[in-house]
């Protein structure tokens, strides 16, 4: 069913990237708030009556005028408004993919966070390595697993093995975007983990 | 799952960012660039003046209040309306339907979304490699597709996971004979962290 595969493709696609909803509500509520802020003003202008920050005609002057503050005010304060915009222009291009990887399956959409990804990874490669739990870091990213062992005083980690479980383990998830592994057996050991 | 427009969240951002852009590029060239400067000065005082008569130039009866700046002010009134929409009209896509056939001859059959729900929900919350798990329906391109979100237990392989799901999908499938779409969502988070290890080797 070609139907229910791009359906599914929708899914992932929009599961593993972020909505911008968040950036997107708090731009909307200060566009509103400045809005009603100039609308307040011209009715009180209308009605003739003092204004709450700037008059319509007063904010006119001040920008006849700005050519005429010093120049590293001027200067200054362009460079953060324009700042503010590119840091609102750079998310909104930007794919802002989330944390999190898609499992090649038919049956579904599925998707599973890095970060359960990363734990079945520590657990397997503290099994493969002899050492704790607690001795292992795993961090996973969009491309790469890095594992980090720290060995247990006086027993050495076999690296190979530990490679080789974690390859395996990757291999097993069949991600839809490959992941490499990157082992590190740390050069000292921890006393008595 | 949920049928926030992404394209509108995006070109709202994009609008108001190069709005800022443009606006503080426009003060750095006035305080940087002495021919913008001399220009500005030379050209603004004819805009405001300008501006000033036009919005004179439609006075309604009987007051100095002008129609321009009550066109403007329903200007401001229509744009605040808009946002509002656009920000309540964030998330969204939950349907209590799950099945919703066409009638046939025999009449028709509809399935409640809590049916669907409830039936997954029983299967996978005996199952010790998950510490919880929620089900929702949400509506896709018209098509009813359950949303099984699942908290797995520390250390457990992803694929073993969504394969009980999958399972438990396909029972529901073959209870209800009619295809069930599903989106797994399986994650970690702070309950993962404070719950035990697995013993599941």
């Amino acid at each position: 069913m070609s139907n229910q595969s791009s359906l599914y493709r929708r899914i992932s696609r929009r599961e593993t990237h972020s909505p911008r909803s968040t950036l997107a509500i708090v731009v909307a509520v200060i566009a509103i708030v400045a809005c009603v802020l100039v609308g307040t003003e011209i009715v009180l202008a209308l009605a003739s009556q003092p204004p709450l920050l700037a008059s319509p005609r007063s904010a006119a002057d001040f920008l006849v005028d700005v050519p005429g503050y010093p120049v590293a005010t001027v200067i200054g304060v362009g460079a953060i408004v324009a700042l503010l915009g590119l840091a609102l222009v750079i998310p909104a291009l930007a794919p802002g993919r989330t944390a999190r990887h898609e499992l090649l399956t038919e049956r579904s959409a599925a998707i599973v966070d890095n970060e359960v990804i990363a734990s079945a990874l520590a657990r397997h490669a503290a099994r493969a390595g002899n050492v704790d739990p607690d001795s292992v870091r795993v961090s996973v990213s969009h491309r790469e697993a890095v594992v980090r062992v720290t060995p247990t005083s006086g027993l050495p980690v076999d690296g190979a093995s530990v490679v080789a479980a974690v390859d395996e383990q990757l291999h097993g998830y069949s991600l839809r975007r490959s992941i490499r592994s990157k082992i590190i057996v740390a050069e000292s050991g921890k006393v008595g983990a | 799952m949920n049928n926030t427009n992404r394209a509108l969240n995006r070109v709202v951002i994009v609008l108001v960012g190069v709005l800022l852009l443009g606006v503080g590029g426009a003060a750095i060239a006035v305080g940087s660039i002495p021919t913008v400067s001399s220009t500005w000065k030379d050209l603004a005082p004819g805009v405001r003046a300008n501006l000033s008569s036009f919005f004179a130039s439609a006075p309604l009866a009987g007051t100095t209040i002008d129609w321009w700046w009550i066109a403007v002010l329903a200007a401001l009134a229509v744009i605040v309306i808009l946002l509002l929409a656009f920000i309540f009209r964030q998330g969204h896509g939950h349907t209590g339907r799950f099945v919703d056939d066409a009638a046939t001859s025999e009449g028709s059959t509809i399935v409640d979304s809590k049916v669907a729900e409830q039936l997954v929900q029983d299967a996978l919350d005996g199952h010790p490699e998950l510490v919880s798990s929620h089900v929702s329906t949400y509506r896709v391109r018209r098509t009813p597709v359950l949303k099984v979100s699942a908290t797995a237990r520390r250390g457990v392989s992803p694929r073993d996971i969504v394969d009980t799901v999958e399972t438990a999908l396909d029972s529901l499938e073959t209870l209800l004979g009619h295809p069930v779409l599903a989106s797994v969502q399986v994650s970690g988070g702070f309950r993962a962290r404070l719950s035990s290890t697995t013993r599941l080797q």
